[in-house]
Parts: structure tokens; C-alpha cells; sequence
């Protein structure tokens, strides 16, 4: 067996500039990748422009699979289109998705969505009401903060203060002489309250995330039953874009509960998670 | 012997012959008998006719009886017949042949069968057994007497009781009105009057009531009742509210009663007169539904709203009548509020009449902001009571829409699909989309911290921490010897003799005390306890028969004189710079020559 690959590239200058064409090749590969994801979203934004929302659409959702990352702009524009074609359930999805801490939308971006979050929200609870229809409840501050909380940030925040706070009291002798003990002591106290009060919400939320995780129904009116199947008898029918946490999962169905407990099986089709990006269709390559 | 393919030819033809021969032998016996328990009876007393099929032989089906068509013969069937079967086995054997098992199956029908009309009745009864025909040896004969039943004469309705007993068991209608109007509500009661006890009858025919719209009303409870001076008891049989569907004289046919397997009770056509309700006073757009009393009222949920803020509009009509079947009329317009339809519910009352209320739930929208105003809806009724038409109207409702700037703009669409409306795409209320020449993206980092690695981040930390705090504990307890605290004592006040000798670089006070000390308690513990006490020359060269190399020796005995001599101010002329180098040549004694290696070892 020969040396490793790697081992060899320092060592041939052919190789050595094989290697460094090979490198430049998936770079320029990645940007030609970014061009195709700006294409499709300026096919969109034309689209829109010439009333053509259905199309938008398909160049929207085309960018959105070929885009690697996230883009709150881009998820909100699908959004916005899916808002003006009715369709409430896709609408919120992606609003919501666009309002995602790992969007990183800007202030401006962020705005807009929270407004049309609002306008497909308000013409949910009227087609909810309307056909006699379950919808969850609005947003809470609990809500909020349980969706804050759960941002790796704060993770990072309640891990740095506890083992911060374990460094601060293993090195207190030699730190007293620089500083008084009552002020290490107080830091720590901090340290630990925040490792603690951070540390047991954000745990609580990531907990909650992973056992029962949040979707949103992107069907018009969700058909919830009492069993997996087609044939079983309609419970009670749930209004496009609620929020609903999935319990249990079957063979295309899962099981779903709604913010006031009501419980039932729906057909995963019909549900989408905030990670779940539309797939590819077949043969589009 | 062994068998061959020929040998299992001929054996398995052989068994297929047998299994063919069989249906060729003789047919089985059949035969039939047929009786009456009665060979006289009267018009509507019932008989019992018994037919009985029996098989002998290897079968075990048995065929079917072929009876005459009674309804022809004028006797009535009063229900299917009751049916058993009885099967026994026997063997014959006889000399010569073939021992047989001969299985005899009898199936016995009883059918009850009620004359309608006199006369001398024959029921030929027969069975088939393959393609021969086998009859009854005794074909049985029914003589019926009496007159035959008229058909009952119409009577008009009445809400009043018999007045004639009429045997054991008689049914007896009431209307509670003679006359009605289309669409007016008729109470009709069906009840059984009887002098004993009869706790097997039912209903065979129901009344009919195909010109009548009906509903069920709940059936009352027997009572006794004396008619003629006879005393009855009379159960209700069925009561339902009646609803006529056009105007004549309409016949309700009579029902009909069974009482055990023979007897039949039927009761006489009921004739109400329905009127047409009159053209004088109707209101336009009148709905001929609308036949009863009722009254009207509406609410909101809530008067003060923001303007796109839904509301519930509700619309009641409470009253006796049809109440599913009532017609609203045209709904009133709604200035600056979009109204989707309703949702419809209907709360039927149980009690001696049709009733309840019919309740319309809209959705409604605010269009526009300032006070509004939900007109009065009329809703127009014929009251049969007074055989006038009437009208009842809601009261009108004030609203106080507040202004909203982000609410939907005016939509000229009313009663359309929410969800429809939702998907207008001119409303001009949603955020833009936003058009920048690249997309903005973040890339697509996966997260490590990972929910399994901060649940692990987070445990560790207070392990680490009692983990320590327990070490430090158990250290403290059980850690060092005497030999080891002495010699951390030791270090520890080397330890503080090298910092008071750094504190005195600059100044030089206390610099060479504290050197002296370092460099004669290590020679001294290098010495060991042989050298305790000694003069510095003998300590110096006992240190030599330890193994101190001579230069150190020199070194050490050089820094100690010269302490010595600094204490007594020959040194007060003394920089700090040589200070230093003194510390450093004393520390490097200490810390790197044999005077301190041995001993480490």
C-alpha cells in the first residue's frame, strides 16, 4: 500500500498542480451553483412581476432546493406568493421559516414577514371560522420565548456559564490576590444562576423540539382521524397553517396534537416541518 | 406383489364407477302430509294448517311443499311459518346383500292462516321429489263461515274518544282538528284499546300518511278509559305530528293490528279537510313553508370590533310549525360589512307539538370603520290560529367598528368562500416581495452543538465541580504523610525565603538573611542529621564525603561567606543588578548541582 494521498501532493509538482486544479475546479463549481440559485430567484421575482404567481412559485421552490443554506429573503417571497394565491397553510410555512433564527433575515426582512405572518393569520381564523374548522392558538409569549430559547445560542450561552463559573472557583486561590474574594464569589453566583435558569429552558425547549416536533398544516383543511388510514372516521378537520407538534408517525401518517390537547392522525403529506424543504421532483436532475 | 401403474389405473376407475352407480339406484322416499287443526271456522279466526315432508333414504335433503296461493283462496297468511326438522338413522341388513344405512329426515311446517270471506276452501298440498310429483294422501278441507269484511268506511277526524265498545281489542284515531291548512301541524294518535291484556300485538300496517309531511312525536302512556260503560285500557300506539302538503280532503288509511298469529284488528280510514292558505294579505315572496307561529331575534357576540375583525351575526326563529322547512326570506344588505353564509342548526323541541328554533349563524366582516348598523330582518309566517299572515322583525344593531390600518381593504365579493377571498390577489395588503439582484443566504452550517453533546456539556460541568470539591476533601483527609507534609512545609517555606529574597533585590534589606537561610538548610539537609550543629568547614566537607562536587562546594561556601559578611555591611556598597546575579548563581545552586540532586534522588 502506498503513501496517503495527501502525503504525495507536496511531493510531484504535477500532482501538486492536479490537486490545486482540482480545488479551483469545486470552487468555481460552487459559484455556478450560486448563479443557478440567483437565476431561479430572479425567474421568480419576474414572475411575479408579470402576475404569473404560479410560476413564480415553481422558480422560487426550484431556488430554494438548489440553495445549500437558508435565505429568510427567498422564504419570504414564497411565502408572500403562496399569501396572494390562498394558499394559507404553504404561506405560513414559509413566513415562518423566513423569521427563523438560522435565516438571519435583517430588520427589514424580518418586518415584512411578521406582517403578512399577521394578514395570513387573521384570513386563517376567518376560513377556520367559517367552516367550523380547528385552528391553534395564537402566538403566546411563552410561544416566543420557548422558540427563542431553543436557538444554539443560548446553549452555547448556559454551557460557556457553567464551565466558566467551574474555572472561576477552581482558580479563585490564585485569583484572590488580584481581585477581592466577595467580587469572584458574586461573578460565580451569576455564572451558575444563568447555567441553570438558560441551561434548563433551553434544554426544555430542545427536549420538546426533539420528542414532539412543531409542523405546520399546508393543506387547506386537514382531515385528522382516529387512525392511520384513509378509512377511518374524520375526528375533526384542522385549518391550513396551524401549528401542530407531531407525536407519533405511521406509514405516510402521522399522529398530531394541537395546542388544546385534540389529538389524531393525519396524512404526512399534508404536514410540513420547519426544517422540510420541498423535495425534487423526479427526473428535474 | 407390487402395484404397478395398471393396478392403480383399474383401482381408481373402479372407485369412480362406484361413486357414478350411486345416483343411479332407486330414488329415496318422499312423502307428505298435511292437516288443519280446525276443519271450521269463522271470517277472521285464524287456523293452523300443518304440512309435514318427510324423506327416507340415503339423502338428507328434504323438498320444499308446494302450497296452494292462499291469497286467491281468500286466507291470509299471517306471518312466515314456523319450522322444525327431525332427523333419525337406521341399518337394514338383509341375506345376500349389502348392509345399507337408511336415514329418515322430517322438516314440519305450521302456517297460520286467517280467512277473509266464507266458503268451502280446498288446499291441495303436494311436494316433488326429483321430476315425479308426490301429493298429500288427504288433501285438506277448510269451511269458513260468517259474512266477509266491508271495507271500512272513511270517518272524519276528530279529537274525541270511542263512544262504542267494540269487543275485546279495537284501534281508535284521532286528529285534533277536522280541519287544517296546508302546512299546518295535525296531531295524529294511534291507540289500541283493549279489555284484557294482550301482550302480543304489533303494528302490521302503519297508517298512511302519504299526503302529510310527519314527524315523530313521543308516544304517551296507557291509561284506563271507560267507553260505553265498558272499562278499556288504552295504549298508545303511535302519535305523530302531520303536515299537509296540499289542499283537499285527505284520507289517512287505516292501520292494522296483529294480536298473536291468528287475529287481525285493523282500525278505519281518517279524512281530514285541508284548506289552501289564503291569497288575502299574503306578503310578496311569501314561502308557503312558513305556516305556523314563530318569533324572531338577533344578536351579535360582540358590538365593538376593529375593522376586519370577524364577528358572529346570529338569527333565531323560535316556534311551534315545520321548523326544518321554514324559509328565512331574502337577507337584509349589509352596508360596509362582508357577510359569508351561515351556518344553519336546527334545535327541534320534543313535546305534544312540532317545534324549536332554527338558528342562522353568520360570519361577518367590518369593511369599514364608524358606526354601522345591521338592519332589521323580517321574516313573514301564517299563523293558523288567527288565519292571518304576520310579519316579525329583528331590532336593529349598532356596531362601533374601530379603525385598523393593517385590516383587509373593502372587498366587493360578499358571500363568497373565505378562503376564496383569501386568495385575492389585488387586495394590496400583503408586504411586497422583495427583488434584490443576488439572494442573501446563510450557509448551511450543521449545528455542533448537537442536543446529545450540550445535554453532555451540561453534566459534565457539576461533575467536574464534585469530582474536584471530593478530591480536595479526600486529599485533605488521607492525602500526605508526616514525611511529605514536612517536606510540602519545607517547600513552602523555601518557597516564601526565595520571595522575601526577590522582594529584597532592590532594596537589599533582608536579601542575604533570607539567602543564608536557603543555602544552609539545604546544606544541611543534604548533610543529613550528622551534619545538625556543625561548623560551616566541617559541614562544607562532610557535604564533600556526600557526593557534593567541589565546585559547588566552593560555590556554596563563597555565598555563605558572603552573606555572612553582608550582614555585617560589607555589602551596603552592593547594586541591585549584582543582588540579582547573587539570587540567580544561589537559586541555580539550589535548584541545579549536586547539592540538591542527590537529595532529590
Amino acid at each position: 500500500m502506498g503513501p496517503l494521498p495527501w502525503r504525495q501532493v507536496g511531493r510531484s509538482p504535477a500532482r501538486r498542480l492536479a490537486w490545486t486544479a482540482g480545488l479551483l475546479a469545486l470552487l468555481v463549481s460552487t459559484t455556478a451553483r450560486a448563479d443557478v440559485v440567483d437565476d431561479a430567484f430572479a425567474r421568480g421575482n419576474e414572475a411575479v412581476a408579470a402576475g404569473d404567481l404560479q410560476a413564480a412559485v415553481r422558480h422560487y421552490e426550484e431556488a430554494e432546493r438548489l440553495l445549500p443554506g437558508r435565505s429568510a429573503v427567498l422564504s419570504f417571497n414564497l411565502g408572500t406568493t403562496y399569501a396572494q394565491l390562498g394558499e394559507l397553510g404553504l404561506a405560513t410555512h414559509h413566513l415562518r421559516r423566513a423569521l427563523q433564527a438560522q435565516a438571519r433575515a435583517s430588520a427589514d426582512v424580518s418586518e415584512s414577514a411578521q406582517r403578512n405572518l399577521g394578514i395570513v393569520r387573521a384570513r386563517a381564523e376567518v376560513s377556520a371560522a367559517a367552516n367550523a374548522a380547528q385552528i391553534d392558538r395564537p402566538e403566546t409569549w411563552r410561544d416566543a420565548l420557548f422558540a427563542a430559547v431553543g436557538a444554539p445560542e443560548f446553549g452555547w450561552l448556559a454551557l460557556g456559564s457553567g464551565w466558566l463559573a467551574l474555572a472561576l472557583w477552581l482558580l479563585r486561590g490564585r485569583l484572590g490576590r488580584r481581585a477581592p474574594v466577595g467580587v469572584i464569589t458574586s461573578v460565580i453566583g451569576v455564572l451558575v444562576a444563568i447555567y441553570l435558569v438558560v441551561g434548563a429552558l433551553h434544554g426544555y425547549a430542545v427536549r420538546s423540539e426533539a420528542e414532539a416536533p412543531q409542523a405546520t398544516v399546508i393543506a387547506a383543511k386537514l382531515e385528522v382521524r382516529e387512525g392511520p388510514g384513509s378509512h377511518r372516521k374524520v375526528m375533526f378537520v384542522v385549518q391550513g397553517g396551524s401549528r401542530v407538534r407531531v407525536v407519533d408517525r405511521g406509514a405516510g401518517w402521522l399522529r398530531i396534537r394541537l395546542p388544546d390537547g385534540l389529538e389524531g392522525w393525519a396524512p404526512q403529506s399534508d404536514l410540513r416541518t420547519s426544517t422540510e424543504v420541498p423535495r425534487r421532483p423526479q427526473g428535474s436532475g | 406383489m407390487s402395484l404397478t401403474r395398471r393396478h392403480v389405473l383399474a383401482g381408481l376407475a373402479g372407485t369412480a364407477g362406484l361413486l357414478v352407480a350411486r345416483p343411479v339406484r332407486a330414488e329415496d322416499k318422499v312423502t307428505v302430509l298435511a292437516e288443519l287443526d280446525r276443519l271450521q271456522t269463522t271470517v277472521g279466526d285464524g287456523v293452523e294448517l300443518t304440512v309435514q315432508v318427510t324423506r327416507e333414504g340415503e339423502g338428507r335433503g328434504v323438498p320444499d311443499p308446494v302450497m296452494p296461493n292462499f291469497q286467491e283462496l281468500g286466507l291470509t297468511l299471517a306471518g312466515p311459518p314456523a319450522s322444525y326438522r327431525n332427523s333419525s338413522s337406521s341399518f337394514s341388513f338383509g341375506t345376500g346383500q349389502q348392509t345399507q344405512m337408511v336415514t329418515k329426515t322430517s322438516q314440519t311446517y305450521t302456517y297460520t292462516l286467517i280467512p277473509t270471506k266464507p266458503g268451502r276452501f280446498t288446499l291441495p298440498i303436494h311436494v316433488m321429489n326429483g321430476t315425479s310429483k308426490v301429493a298429500a294422501p288427504r288433501t285438506p278441507v277448510l269451511e269458513v263461515t260468517g259474512e266477509a269484511a266491508a271495507a271500512a268506511e272513511p270517518v272524519a277526524g276528530s279529537a274525541a274518544g270511542p263512544t262504542e265498545a267494540a269487543g275485546e281489542i279495537f284501534l281508535w284515531t284521532r286528529l285534533d282538528k277536522p280541519k287544517a291548512y296546508v302546512g299546518e301541524q295535525l296531531l295524529y294518535t294511534l291507540e289500541v284499546y283493549e279489555r284484557l291484556a294482550f301482550p302480543n300485538f304489533q303494528l302490521r300496517t302503519l297508517p298512511g300518511f302519504q299526503d302529510f309531511w310527519t314527524e315523530e312525536l313521543p308516544e304517551g302512556d296507557p291509561r284506563v278509559e271507560t267507553v260505553a260503560g265498558v272499562p278499556y285500557r288504552a295504549r298508545p300506539g303511535l302519535r305523530r305530528a302531520l303536515f299537509p302538503q296540499k289542499a283537499g280532503t285527505l284520507t289517512i288509511s287505516p292501520a292494522e293490528l296483529t294480536v298473536g298469529m291468528r287475529r287481525r284488528v285493523a282500525g278505519r280510514p281518517t279524512q281530514v279537510e285541508v284548506l289552501p292558505l289564503p291569497s288575502e294579505g299574503r306578503p310578496p315572496n311569501f314561502s308557503v313553508n312558513n305556516v305556523g307561529n314563530y318569533a324572531i331575534s338577533a344578536m351579535v357576540d360582540r358590538p365593538r370590533m376593529k375593522q376586519g375583525e370577524a364577528f358572529t351575526l346570529t338569527v333565531k326563529i323560535v316556534g311551534t310549525g315545520n321548523i326544518r322547512v321554514i324559509d328565512p326570506g331574502p337577507w337584509p344588505e349589509l352596508d360596509g360589512l362582508r357577510r359569508y353564509d351561515p351556518k344553519i342548526e336546527t334545535l327541534p323541541a320534543v313535546g305534544m307539538k312540532v317545534g324549536g328554533e332554527r338558528r342562522y349563524e353568520f360570519l361577518i366582516i367590518p369593511e369599514k370603520a364608524g358606526d354601522l348598523v345591521i338592519p332589521p330582518h323580517s321574516f313573514a309566517f301564517f299563523d293558523p290560529a288567527t288565519s292571518r299572515y304576520q310579519v316579525v322583525q329583528t331590532k336593529p344593531i349598532a356596531l362601533a367598528v374601530a379603525a385598523d390600518a393593517n385590516a383587509p381593504a373593502p372587498s366587493k365579493q360578499a358571500d363568497k368562500d373565505p378562503a376564496l377571498v383569501a386568495g385575492d390577489e389585488h387586495d394590496g395588503l400583503l408586504a411586497p416581495i422583495l427583488t434584490p439582484e443576488t439572494l442573501p443566504r446563510t450557509a448551511s452550517a450543521t449545528a455542533w452543538l448537537s442536543p446529545g453533546r450540550f445535554i453532555t456539556g451540561m453534566i459534565l460541568a457539576p461533575v467536574v465541580f464534585f469530582g474536584t470539591a471530593v478530591g480536595r476533601s479526600l486529599w485533605r483527609r488521607y492525602g500526605p504523610d508526616e514525611a511529605s507534609r514536612q517536606a510540602a512545609v519545607r517547600a513552602a517555606k523555601e518557597k516564601e525565603l526565595v520571595a522575601q529574597a526577590e522582594r529584597g533585590v532592590s532594596s537589599g534589606e533582608g536579601f542575604y538573611n533570607s539567602l543564608a537561610q536557603l543555602l544552609q538548610g539545604a546544606a544541611a539537609r543534604r548533610a543529613g542529621p550528622e551534619g545538625e550543629g556543625l561548623p560551616r568547614r566541617p559541614l562544607l566537607e562532610l557535604l564533600a564525603r556526600r557526593g557534593v562536587e567541589a565546585a559547588d562546594i566552593e560555590k556554596l561556601g563563597r555565598l555563605l561567606d558572603r552573606s555572612d559578611a553582608a550582614r555585617f555591611g560589607a555589602a551596603a556598597s552592593e547594586t541591585a543588578d549584582q543582588r540579582s546575579a547573587t539570587l540567580d548563581e544561589g537559586l541555580a545552586l539550589l535548584r541545579r548541582s549536586s547539592l540538591t540532586r542527590k537529595e532529590a534522588s
